[in-house]
């Protein structure tokens, strides 16, 4: 069933990244003082909100594994923290390309890029623990737990820059942020339509990660009846 | 490094990073196929 959402998903996708590239790179005014690479940042704050959606959904279906044990919700938090490190992965790339035009660095030790680094090794950890050679509860249970822990690391680093001296950009603070309306537009479509992308990289995976548990049960009957029928 | 090439390179990025991961499901599903495959035809010979 998920199969036949994924063809009209890409076409949305390839639709609204079109929309998305006009507005960029046409539409958005350029900032006064940051020039063109201010537009860096309508990627890179959407890659960075897609990724802390994708470690909520990691957590809260590894709580819902470690309740229930049932093995789809072990899949949708496997999935939604793959795809959640890769956008996380992008963010920090972004995040270093905007930095070392604007602050003259590819990185530094800010309270912001300190605890989203920290929220990338977790993930990068949770991906390792999935390789690791155990049994397929004590992964999900193991996983379920550091998607959890992981998870608590994303209000630290959105609230960053209000609970700690951080040079990063504060975009929606008290005042507004300062953006001209032509730019909040354009980050509120950037963010929303990214949800295409987003969905289809995410039903993709779990359709795959189902694929590959139902493969491993028909694997295991039939090796199964092999050695009944050896045995007999 | 300039605004535009920042831009350029940001933009780059984001891309190659999407087609990348892309890429590495497709293989994916590309070796469960033959996973299947494999199967099905042990299935067949039984």
């Amino acid at each position: 069933m998920l199969q036949k959402l994924f063809l009209p998903l890409a076409i949305l996708a390839i639709i609204s990244v079109a929309i998305s590239q006009y507005l960029i790179f046409i539409y958005a005014p350029l900032e006064q003082y940051l020039g063109y690479a201010q537009k860096i940042f309508y990627f890179h704050l959407p890659v960075a909100w897609w990724s802390f959606v994708s470690f909520f959904l990691s957590a809260v279906f590894g709580i819902l594994y470690l309740l229930k044990k049932k093995q789809r919700y072990d899949n949708i938090s496997y999935a939604s923290a793959e795809l959640g490190f890769v956008l996380a992965t992008l963010t920090l790339i972004t995040g270093s390309i905007w930095g070392r035009h604007s602050w003259g660095v590819w990185w530094t030790w800010d309270p912001k890029l300190t605890t989203a680094l920290v929220l990338w090794f977790i993930f990068a950890a949770y991906l390792v623990v999935r390789t690791m050679p155990m049994s397929q509860e004590q992964k999900g249970n193991i996983s379920a737990v550091i998607a959890i822990i992981g998870f608590l690391d994303v209000p630290l680093i959105f609230f960053a820059t209000r609970l700690w001296r951080s040079i990063h950009p504060a975009v929606f603070n008290a005042e507004g942020g300062g953006l001209e309306p032509e730019m909040v537009h354009t980050i509120i479509f950037c963010v929303l339509s990214f949800v295409f992308i987003w969905l289809w990289f995410w039903l993709y995976r779990i359709n795959q990660l189902e694929q590959e548990k139902q493969l491993e049960q028909i694997r295991t009957e039939l090796l199964y009846n092999e050695e009944s029928e050896n045995n007999d | 490094m300039n605004a535009v090439t920042s831009l350029i390179i940001a933009n780059i990025a984001i891309w190659t990073g999407f087609i990348g991961y892309f890429a590495y499901l497709t293989k994916k599903q590309h070796n469960l196929s033959q996973r299947l495959n494999s199967i099905a035809n042990q299935i067949n010979n039984d």
